[in-house]
């Protein structure tokens, strides 16, 4: 039997440092994806017509797909939010399928590697996420309004004793919110590393034809945990700019 | 510790075991009810990846503490 040896590297391999900021392979595809996505935004813009056609088309069909998907997700005001949603969207999907096509060739160098399979960078996302959704809560219901949620001193006040309930309830949702940047961070980068291990094992122990089925897999896989991120950013967009009476 | 080594396998053996089943129930009822109401399919399709996300987060919780295990032995 031959020998096997698999390196699982949970951190990401530093290419090389600038003083003290180490450049590390997740980082550099993610310069890639950036690129590749303004370069494609900026191809689009300046290419605009009146009638479309051809990659146009394309692009105005998924756009509009979306859009129009938004709204069935989240009512009229998650068409606010379009804008944060798509680019979650296409972001997170183009860093998974990059890191598939590139991470496998360069197996062997390890310069490239998705960045969503590094918890640094899933990490990164859930934060601005979670930083958006708290900013628009604030904004929709007034700092003092949006804290009332969390310390409901007035249903104590309007309800004496049966209003404890509320306020302890108030309490326990301090901790959904907390748990929501950590779930989607940890998500996120649970199913695209277990993937790549999945595909390194397969590569591994089959050279061709079986690894095939995984990678496909692969590729739905990284459409529906970008589509997963995103709708549940815009979920708890929604859920926290919503009025007490609505919900 | 009689376990040793194989820590990593029985965390992920017993941690996917609930989720697996959870999934596989929001499954089968997500199809009952698309085979009772075609026409409310594509509503009941994102209902019924979400609650799917939900039920594989325990299950990507399970892997995390794995590789944890596995990072430190």
């Amino acid at each position: 039997m031959a020998e096997m040896n698999l390196e699982i590297h949970i951190p990401p391999k530093s290419i090389f440092s600038i003083g003290e900021i180490s450049i590390t392979n997740t980082m550099i595809t993610m310069w890639i994806v950036m690129v590749l996505l303004i370069g494609l935004a900026l191809l689009i813009r300046y290419r605009l017509k009146y009638l479309p056609a051809g990659f146009q088309n394309f692009v105005e069909w998924a756009l509009g797909g979306l859009y129009d998907y938004s709204a069935e997700i989240g009512g009229e005001t998650a068409k606010k939010h379009f804008s944060f949603y798509i680019t979650f969207f296409l972001f997170i999907l183009f860093s998974n399928w990059l890191g598939l096509a590139l991470g496998v060739i360069a197996e062997e160098s390890g310069f490239l590697r998705a960045p969503t399979s590094d918890l640094n960078s899933t990490l990164g996302y859930a934060i601005i996420a979670f930083c958006y959704f708290e900013y628009q809560g604030v904004k929709a219901h007034g700092f003092f309004g949006y804290l009332g949620h969390f310390f409901n001193f007035k249903a104590i006040i309007q309800k004496g004793f049966l209003g404890l309930i509320d306020f302890f309830a108030g309490i326990l949702h301090i901790v959904s919110e907390l748990i929501r940047p950590t779930a989607l961070s940890l998500r996120l980068f649970g199913n695209i590393f277990g993937g790549e291990i999945l595909l390194a094992v397969s590569f591994l122990l089959f050279k061709a034809f079986v690894p095939v089925p995984f990678m496909i897999l692969e590729v739905i896989v990284g459409v529906i945990q970008a589509f997963v991120f995103s709708t549940l950013f815009l979920v708890f967009t929604v859920l926290n700019t919503a009025h007490a009476e609505e919900h | 510790m009689i376990i040793g080594s194989y820590g990593p396998a029985i965390t992920m053996a017993v941690g996917v075991m609930m989720p697996a089943l959870a999934i596989g129930l929001i499954g089968s009822k997500a199809m009952d009810s698309i085979a009772r109401q075609p026409e409310a399919s594509s509503k009941i399709q994102t209902n019924m990846i979400l609650s799917i996300v939900f039920a594989e987060g325990l299950g990507i919780l399970t892997f995390v503490m794995a590789l944890l295990q596995l990072s430190k032995a």
